[in-house]
């Protein structure tokens, strides 16, 4: 039964609200489990006839970043842009460490020199996906393009949907989406681990999700 | 043959009009880069008679390679040529750094910059979008200011090659400088003096790799098995667990208790075997190979260049900067901080002068505040320097060279007495480095006597006396390029580096140095270079056959990475760390990388061709330029080389003979009419032909 709530939750051209009440129930039913959800019957579920609620089934895991150890190599890039994009091709990628590498990911200031990136303190952390519990991305997207993966829970840009609009770019707090610069494609990190493979000095992992 | 890595397009762009326009790289080559582009471009492009580098005729040329942006580790190289300043004849350095990936990104593979802006400018390239910005704002601006100002203007992930004031002011030994340390000694003036200050790149495209599976799959084995620490370094430092051997000056100097001091979780680098691919980017710490474990503790991280496992920069907190107005944080290039080492006297090293009689009391209790820096403090600050003013290190030899002129009172002997009194010597025997930002001022400024510092000719100018030409202090080839060695190997290397410096000889040097036994080298030696014969490396004699053998594999191998876009530090990859491997890398591994990347084979001879075509390239322009159809009277060795590493005259000259054979040139190093043409580059007969004809006429 969770499957085929899923398959709804993910394949349904639906409205906004009815997205977000199906978003209600499948957070409900991953948390109850199917046969309790089966007994209370999802028709009746009182809270979705509150209306504002938000809510995406849970990710089972998110990327990590120990930015002490990060020495700006790139390879993160290179390796998601080559797994996910078939090429290298850095601005492709769904994990952003060369933008910030020079002046942090806010860019340069006044005193850069004290500021974040090589030209400055030294501090470098690449902007990785947080896989959200409410994410702004998911949420201000007109055309309900990302959605969670049915397996994993990840935040997933259903690239059919995406219509290159680029609204969940200014959305995201952590500046972790970005468009293919090609294809307009809204990009974001699924995590698939393939930077986690190219890092040389073990910086990124994958998680137990935690709510940051 | 399709090939994914090259774009096929070539940025021209004329300053004078302004205009720019996209021309075919297959106008140049078909399948070059780097070095090897860049010259088969100047042969074309460059005027054979111009009045000096200054000339608005020069033409500056940056080449990405071939590999460049492909995600290979070390594949960010570009190479950047123009008539050299330093040598009067056309010059290439191979700069690290971003601004070589995002060349490629970009959508190029070379920018080509001819004639001169009226005024200060810019160029901004976005992808296909150029243009020229007024950089009025921008003149007289260091390197850092002016690449934080750009980056403000454009993005902050522009890559950006500036010029600081030294290469405004055509100061000789200007430097182009990028993020990373990433320097061209020499070419800055040639931007100054076309008023261009600098170059901002940003790229969103791809390198495409054809095969994907077994590029992933190669990449692996790379990592696994045959990358090194950079240097070519193949042991640890101090004896390991992992390893049968050490070597105390190797560049893989991770070690338990060695930590990234300055690091907030203060990262310990450890044992980091081959085939731990996850500590990679731990190997190596390049400030601690050149200072000492206590410098350890200034290091925040070790950084490195686009797609490099190896981290060799090093980005340092030296608080005590702070004093002298600088930023306490410096991210240091892996050569960088060797070269600025030495500039001012340690505290007590030169004596407090006599006081003078009348002196009274209240003037003697005035101090000078004594600042003990160490070092590292002093070569941080000297390098940082060195990069905002653009002044070019010249390997080290621009501290030698002032160090000598201010000790010997060499200095105090050219310099008018104003001059010489204008500077605060007090300052100087304390070493404060505020004196140390004063002499940059001035070599930035370009406008005294005392920037004769800032040209080739210092020692002859000032009259350096013999002292000076020790292995310490003199540069040591003829083409005033300083080199790193602390011996050489033997009548071959001095031979490569008396041809063009110290790139020719570096896989030979860093085969030679990677820390295995003698016998193992040569092992190495055999599968590589084809000898035959065999190389009995201990002791420095080299059975003459294997060692022309081994000089032309190291000439080639230069240029073969230099056309691909890889590093020199990390290729090629002769020797590998895992101990399975039996410690030699696959000869053909270039070739196959490069072969699946393209989409279609291409064998190792096929990239040394044109190795071999663009060293004859530039043998062709060193010769116009330098008008010397006798070029082997350019390859002299210093006599006190010679004395410091007991060569004969007639060591060296056989030595030459056998590379000028490897390279297929005539008796005296001229390449000849019928190998310009079995390389494609008839071009260059042409251009000897009216030197020829030049001097018959003479």
């Amino acid at each position: 039964m969770s499957e085929h709530l899923l398959d709804q939750l993910l394949e349904k051209e639906t409205t906004r609200r009815e997205f977000l009440k199906t978003a209600a129930k499948g957070t409900a039913a991953l948390a109850l489990g199917a046969s309790f959800l089966s007994l209370m019957g999802c028709s009746k579920d009182p809270m979705q006839e509150k209306g504002n609620l938000t809510g995406l089934p849970l990710p089972q895991g998110m990327l990590m970043v120990n930015s002490d150890l990060c020495i700006g190599c790139g390879r993160c890039e290179l390796a998601c842009s080559m797994a996910n994009a078939g090429a290298a091709q850095p601005a492709a990628a769904a994990i952003h460490s060369d933008r910030g590498l020079q002046f942090g990911q806010n860019g340069p200031k006044l005193n850069y020199r004290y500021g974040d990136g090589l030209m400055g303190n030294g501090r470098i952390e690449p902007a990785i996906c947080r896989q959200c519990r409410a994410p702004l991305c998911a949420n201000v997207c007109p055309q309900q393009a990302i959605l969670p993966d049915k397996e994993t829970g990840t935040r997933t840009v259903n690239a059919e949907k995406c219509d290159g609009c680029g609204t969940c770019i200014s959305a995201c707090p952590w500046q972790a989406i970005t468009q293919h610069p090609e294809t307009g494609v809204a990009v974001k990190c699924i995590t698939c681990g393939s930077c986690i493979a190219a890092c040389p000095t073990g910086a990124l992992a994958i998680t137990g999700w935690t709510d940051l | 043959m399709e090939n994914y890595a090259m774009t096929g397009k070539i940025l021209k762009i004329d300053l004078s009009t302004p205009a720019a326009e996209i021309v075919k790289t297959a106008d140049y080559a078909e399948l070059s880069g780097g070095a090897s582009l860049a010259y088969r471009i100047l042969l074309k492009e460059l005027p054979a008679k111009l009045e000096n580098a200054y000339d608005q005729g020069n033409v500056l040329v940056l080449a990405a390679g071939a590999l460049t942006g492909s995600g290979i580790p070390g594949s960010c190289s570009v190479a950047v040529a123009a008539l050299s300043p330093i040598t009067g004849v056309p010059c290439c350095h191979q700069m690290n750094g971003r601004i070589g990936t995002m060349l490629k990104y970009a959508g190029y593979d070379a920018v080509i910059i001819t004639g001169a802006s009226a005024s200060p400018v810019w160029v901004n390239i976005n992808n296909n979008e150029v243009k020229m910005e007024s950089a009025t704002f921008l003149w007289g601006a260091g390197t850092h200011d002016t690449t934080a100002q750009i980056c403000a203007t454009v993005g902050r992930e522009a890559a950006v090659a500036a010029i600081g004031p030294a290469g405004e002011n055509k100061l000789d030994i200007a430097s182009i400088v990028s993020l990373g340390g990433a320097t061209a000694d020499g070419l800055g003036g040639v931007m100054g003096s076309k008023n261009l200050k600098a170059i901002a790149l940003r790229g969103t495209g791809a390198v495409g790799i054809a095969d994907m599976e077994g590029f992933a799959s190669a990449m692996d084995e790379l990592n696994k098995t045959w990358l090194p620490a950079p240097g070519g370094s193949v042991v640890p430092a101090k004896a390991q667990s992992w390893s049968d051997y050490h070597a105390p000056n190797s560049w893989w100097n991770a070690a338990p208790g060695l930590y990234w001091g300055a690091s907030a979780s203060g990262v310990e680098t450890g044992e980091c075997a081959p085939g731990d691919t996850a500590r990679m980017g731990l190997r190596t710490l390049s400030v601690v190979r050149d200072f000492g474990e206590k410098a350890a503790d200034a290091v925040v991280r070790a950084v490195a260049c686009p797609s490099c496992a190896s981290g060799c920069a090093t980005l340092l907190h030296l608080p005590a900067l702070e004093r002298a107005g600088l930023s306490p944080y410096q991210l240091c290039g892996c050569e960088a901080l060797r070269n600025a080492r030495g500039f001012m006297p340690k505290v007590g090293e030169i004596p407090e002068p006599e006081k003078e009689k009348e002196e009274t009391e209240e003037e003697t209790a005035t101090v000078v505040e004594h600042f003990e820096y160490s070092d590292l403090e002093i070569a941080a600050a000297a390098a940082s320097l060195a990069e905002d003013f653009g002044v070019g290190l010249l390997g080290g030899q621009l501290a030698k060279n002032f160090r000598y002129a201010v000790d010997s009172g060499q200095m105090e002997a050219a310099l008018a007495k104003a001059e010489y009194g204008s500077f605060d010597w007090e300052l100087y025997r304390t070493g404060n480095l505020s004196f140390l930002i004063d002499v940059f001022r001035r070599l930035g400024k370009n406008n005294s006597k005392f920037a004769v510092l800032g040209t080739a000719d210092a020692a002859e100018t000032w009259k350096f006396g013999e002292e000076f030409q020790t292995a310490d202090t003199a540069p040591v080839c003829s083409l005033k390029r300083a080199l790193d060695a602390d011996k050489l190997h033997g009548a071959a290397e001095a031979a490569l580096a008396a041809v063009s410096g110290d790139e020719l000889r570096r896989p030979m040097t860093q085969l030679l140095d990677c820390g295995l036994t003698a016998d193992a080298v040569e092992a190495i030696i055999s599968a590589h270079c084809g000898a035959k014969t065999a190389v009995k490396v201990k002791d420095d004699i080299l059975v003459p056959d294997a060692k022309a053998e081994l000089m032309g594999w190291s000439a080639k191998q230069s240029y073969v990475a230099s056309l691909l876009g890889l590093c020199s530090r990390l290729w090629p990859i002769s020797a590998a760390p895992a101990k399975e491997s039996g410690y030699t890398a696959n000869p053909a591994l270039t070739a196959d990388l490069a072969g699946l990347v393209w989409g279609s084979s291409i064998s190792s001879e096929q990239l040394e061709k044109e190795a071999q075509t663009g060293l004859t390239a530039a043998r062709v322009l060193q010769c116009v330029h330098a008008q010397n159809l006798d070029p082997s009277t350019l390859d002299a060795v210093s006599d006190w080389v010679k004395a410091e590493d007991s060569l004969t005259e007639a060591a060296v000259t056989a030595a030459l003979a056998q590379l000028y054979k490897a390279f297929g040139w005539n008796a005296v190093g001229l390449p000849e009419e019928k190998l310009l043409k079995e390389l494609g580059i008839s071009h260059a007969a042409e251009l000897l032909k009216t030197l020829e004809t030049a001097e018959a006429e003479a």
